[in-house]
């Protein structure tokens, strides 16, 4: 044994004097701590408060995406969609479902190193939900509803429902992996590791966010090695992975689709709207507007989320399109609305009137210029000046009763859909109620499911344990950066 | 799956009207539109028909030779975020309905083992929600049966073996003042009656008389990575990080430990790998994702590329009676393997085969016996820490 002992000694003293060489870089398993992960992104952001609503769809997507970085919820999904214990360490509920009560975390603090008590959760809550009652007691917060909230697990889970402490000068402060270090309304963000984070610190050092980059500057950035992550736009996924980026996206996650307006005369005749529906070529949409990054859409949610989606058609029947239209006697020409700047809507719209001409329905495709605000832009719908619009919406939620619920609230006011068809699902866990709702709704041809989109983005080389979850969180605590010094 | 089939089957019949069942279409195939196996689906295939039987319904065989009838029913299988759901299209003339029965989704099977030519052995220990950063095997001792010890960030766990798998048998908390680093490790060195567990910026006590007892303080004590009493090699860990900073060290013959000259850089994995009356050889697994190898009779470095960063040094009485057990590289989005070497003229030649894992290995670290490792997996697919112990026996 001892000559084992000393045969160990004479190895590890040759080791002392041989690990002095240059460092390449190459692939480790282990995480590596350190480094500056630079993110490039179309959206701009105005504020990092939930209760901010962002401009665009792109917007909104980057404000969730930052949040992840500087703030916790109550409750987190694991890589499986599973709820899992984050600020909130254990819960429990009554037998209806309309009453919760969450045990907080011990010993967690905001950046600014206040303790997180449950008054400030109360009140973080309320701020973002208020028909929720929430109320504080001991350790715990107590969330009270008159109506069952049986994924609330899964509500809390969202980007929204992030606990934030709002300081006196509209500043927030949160609990998460990263703290806010610089701030540059719209154009920029830089973030450092949170060293004393609850839920361990990240590995990378600082975050460098540019925002508002065009789709030119994010691929030379990405090109010359100057960010690590850009978000791509789905039909350039292709082009860009042909030039050598690494491409990453997440399952369809976001719906496009046509919604009538609540004000339009000349679609109030359920013939148009299921002509219109029956003429539109879904997979012609993939396949040349998205560059194959996406999937055709015949109901609100994704066939990953429902399971069900496969039941309803997306096949593209002109015949029996043209054969409706043909029953009505007069038919206006009808204006098709899109964000002016959004080339794929763009794109969309102009394939949707070419699939309308061909049943004999003449629409005309017009941008949308006022698109300032998600209010404006979705109440564009309903001005007189639009039949119809296309609209982008992001899941809120993986689970499909989340998402299907916060679907109906975004597009329910918008299209000329009965109050029962927007009102919250009996169980919001059961396939075969919402499989109904959604045959209802779809049934009213109010709104029409074309495409699902997945979120696209472009990955240095550098960039390891880059596990996004499915619905396009990013989880940028567990990535690392190969080659930085530690 | 095959109960939710037939569920399906009897809310068909009862939507239908059981009367109605032998003049239903039951249009063939049923599809599989999930991830479910398709052993799984056509085994609860089988369950539908026969329930479907029971009813009165005609198998799928018997449907297909028939015309089609005014009702005909489709089923599938398909897969919602959340559940399995089992879904029957009924179609009667105009109208249609449908069906669903969900199954709630279940952790996959883990990987099959592999054969070897110095077959590497995995042995399955347990599987743990959270991570599992280091285990050692006590074996029985008087009247005292084998028992597991297991070191989480949280606690130090003593299993012991009922009816074939590990039972949690007492645990102690691991008290920190600080949070843990993202990337823990930990390293147990216990023996029957307890011993130490390193981890980083803290030392505990563990005590395994009767229950367990770990009692912790700040601590900046070189770990011990591999060996026992005066067989150790030891390691500064880095306090908030995942790697160890010079110097690794060597007890001499009388214990005492002896620390070579300050090494600049960090190291993940140190061994070290005699022969029968052969040279010896170090490895250390460094940041940059390379690994060294210095012999020190010829005074020569090499450098390895393509290795993981977790090796472990294995003695046996196979082969050159020494081998290095080498994960595989990649990062943490990758199913890992482990794979043994060897080492003649310095070059590495591997003596088994890859053994795979469901998931990238988290801690892999020589056992006291050292005949043994332990290693650590994170299944991809249901995101349990799943331990095993690896052993080398020779020939194929």
């Amino acid at each position: 044994m001892k000559r084992i002992a000393s045969r160990y000694l004479a190895a590890a003293s040759f080791l002392a004097a041989l690990i002095v060489f240059a460092m390449a870089a190459s692939g480790a398993r282990r995480p590596r701590y350190g480094g500056t992960l630079n993110i490039d992104l179309q959206g701009r952001v105005t504020s990092l408060d939930p209760t901010r609503k962002q401009a665009t769809v792109a917007d909104g997507t980057v404000q969730e995406h930052l949040l992840e970085l500087i703030a916790d919820r109550l409750v987190a999904l694991d890589r499986f969609g599973r709820p899992q214990p984050s600020l909130a360490i254990s819960w429990r509920h009554n037998d209806k479902f309309t009453r919760w009560k969450f045990q907080l975390r011990p010993n967690v603090r905001f950046w600014n190193a206040t303790p997180l008590t449950p008054d400030a959760v109360v009140a973080s809550l309320q701020a973002i939900s208020p028909s929720w009652r929430v109320s504080a007691a001991n350790d715990s917060v107590i969330v009270e509803s008159d109506s069952p909230l049986p994924n609330l697990l899964y509500v809390l889970a969202e980007a929204r429902n992030s606990i934030l402490l709002r300081e006196s000068g509209g500043d927030i402060v949160g609990t998460g992996p990263f703290r806010l270090v610089s701030w540059e309304t719209r154009r920029h963000a830089m973030f450092a590791a949170n060293d004393d984070y609850w839920g361990r610190r990240p590995f990378a050092d600082t975050i460098d966010v540019q925002m508002g980059r065009t789709v030119r500057e994010r691929m030379i950035d990405l090109d010359l090695g100057k960010t690590d992550i850009a978000d791509v736009a789905p039909d350039r996924a292709r082009i860009d992975a042909a030039h050598g980026i690494r491409i990453s996206a997440s399952d369809p996650d976001e719906l496009l689709a046509l919604v009538f307006a609540r004000s339009s005369a000349r679609t109030k005749d359920i013939r148009i709207r299921q002509a219109l529906s029956l003429a539109i070529d879904r997979a012609s949409l993939v396949d040349f507007v998205l560059q194959k990054e996406g999937e055709p859409a015949g109901a609100l949610l994704p066939q990953w989320s429902s399971g069900y989606e496969f039941l309803f058609s997306t096949t593209a029947d002109t015949a029996t399109a043209r054969q409706l239209a043909s029953q009505i006697p007069l038919r206006p020409a009808l204006k098709l609305g899109y964000d002016f700047g959004d080339p794929i809507e763009r794109m969309i719209a102009e394939r949707i009137v070419v699939n309308a001409q061909a049943a004999g329905i003449s629409i005309f495709a017009r941008p949308i210029v006022d698109n300032t605000t998600n209010s404006s832009a979705n109440g564009a719908a309903n001005a007189a000046e639009y039949d119809a619009r296309i609209l982008r919406v992001p899941m809120a939620s993986p689970a499909p009763g989340v998402a299907l619920e916060a679907l109906l609230q975004t597009l329910a006011p918008l299209a000329d859909l009965d109050t029962s068809l927007a009102a919250p699902l009996e169980d919001s866990t059961n396939s075969e109620r919402m499989y109904a709702r959604e045959c209802a709704v779809v049934g009213t041809y109010e709104i029409i499911p074309l495409v699902h989109v997945p979120e696209v983005v472009g990955l240095s080389a550098r960039v390891r344990d880059w596990v996004p979850a499915r619905w396009g969180a990013w989880r940028l605590a567990d990535v690392w950066l190969d080659g930085a010094s530690q | 799956m095959t109960a939710a089939a037939r569920e399906l089957a009897r809310k068909v019949a009862t939507s239908i009207g059981a009367g109605d069942l032998p003049k239903v279409w039951l249009r063939s195939p049923a599809t599989n539109n999930s991830s479910a196996t398709s052993f799984e689906f056509e085994q609860a295939v089988k369950g539908f028909e026969d329930e479907w039987g029971k009813n009165g319904g005609a198998s799928f065989a018997i449907a297909a030779q028939n015309p089609p009838a005014v009702t005909s029913v489709r089923i599938s299988l398909s897969e919602s975020f959340q559940d399995f759901l089992w879904i029957a299209d009924i179609v009667t003339g105009s109208a249609h309905s449908v069906v669903f029965v969900s199954v709630p989704k279940s952790a996959m099977p883990a990987a099959p083992a592999v054969s070897a030519a110095i077959t590497l052995n995995k042995q399955f220990l347990l599987r743990l929600p959270d991570p599992v950063l280091d285990a050692e095997i006590l074996p029985a001792s008087g009247t005292a049966a084998q028992r597991l010890v297991v070191l989480q960030p949280e606690r130090v766990a003593l299993f012991s073996q009922i009816n074939g798998t590990w039972q949690i048998q007492a645990q102690a908390s691991i008290e920190h003042d600080r949070p843990w680093p993202r990337d823990i490790r930990g390293r147990l060195s216990v023996g029957q009656d307890g011993g130490v567990a390193d981890l980083p910026g803290a030392i505990c006590e563990v005590a395994l008389a009767g229950s367990v007892t770990a009692t912790c303080k700040p601590g900046s004590e070189p770990w011990t990575l591999f060996g026992q009493g005066p067989l150790r090699g030891r390691g500064n860990i880095v306090p908030n990080r995942n790697f160890f900073i010079s110097p690794p060290s060597a007890d001499n013959s009388q214990g005492e430990a002896e620390t070579p000259a300050n090494i600049p850089a960090g190291f993940y994995s140190f061994a070290t790998l005699g022969e029968r009356s052969g040279p010896i050889y170090a490895f250390s697994t460094l940041l940059d994702g390379r690994a060294v190898l210095f012999n020190p009779e010829a005074k020569k470095m090499k450098w390895f590329t393509n290795w993981g960063s977790d090796i472990a040094g294995m003695a046996t009485n196979c082969g050159r009676a020494w081998q290095l057990l080498v994960t595989g590289d990649g990062d943490w989005t990758v199913p890992d393997t482990i794979q043994a070497f060897e080492f003649p003229d310095r070059q590495p030649v591997a003596v088994s085969s890859t053994v795979n894992f469901s998931g990238p290995v988290t801690a892999l670290w020589p056992a006291g016996d050292p005949s043994t490792a332990i290693a650590v997996a994170r299944n991809l697919k249901t995101g349990m820490y799943e331990a095993y112990s690896l052993t080398l026996s020779c020939g194929r």
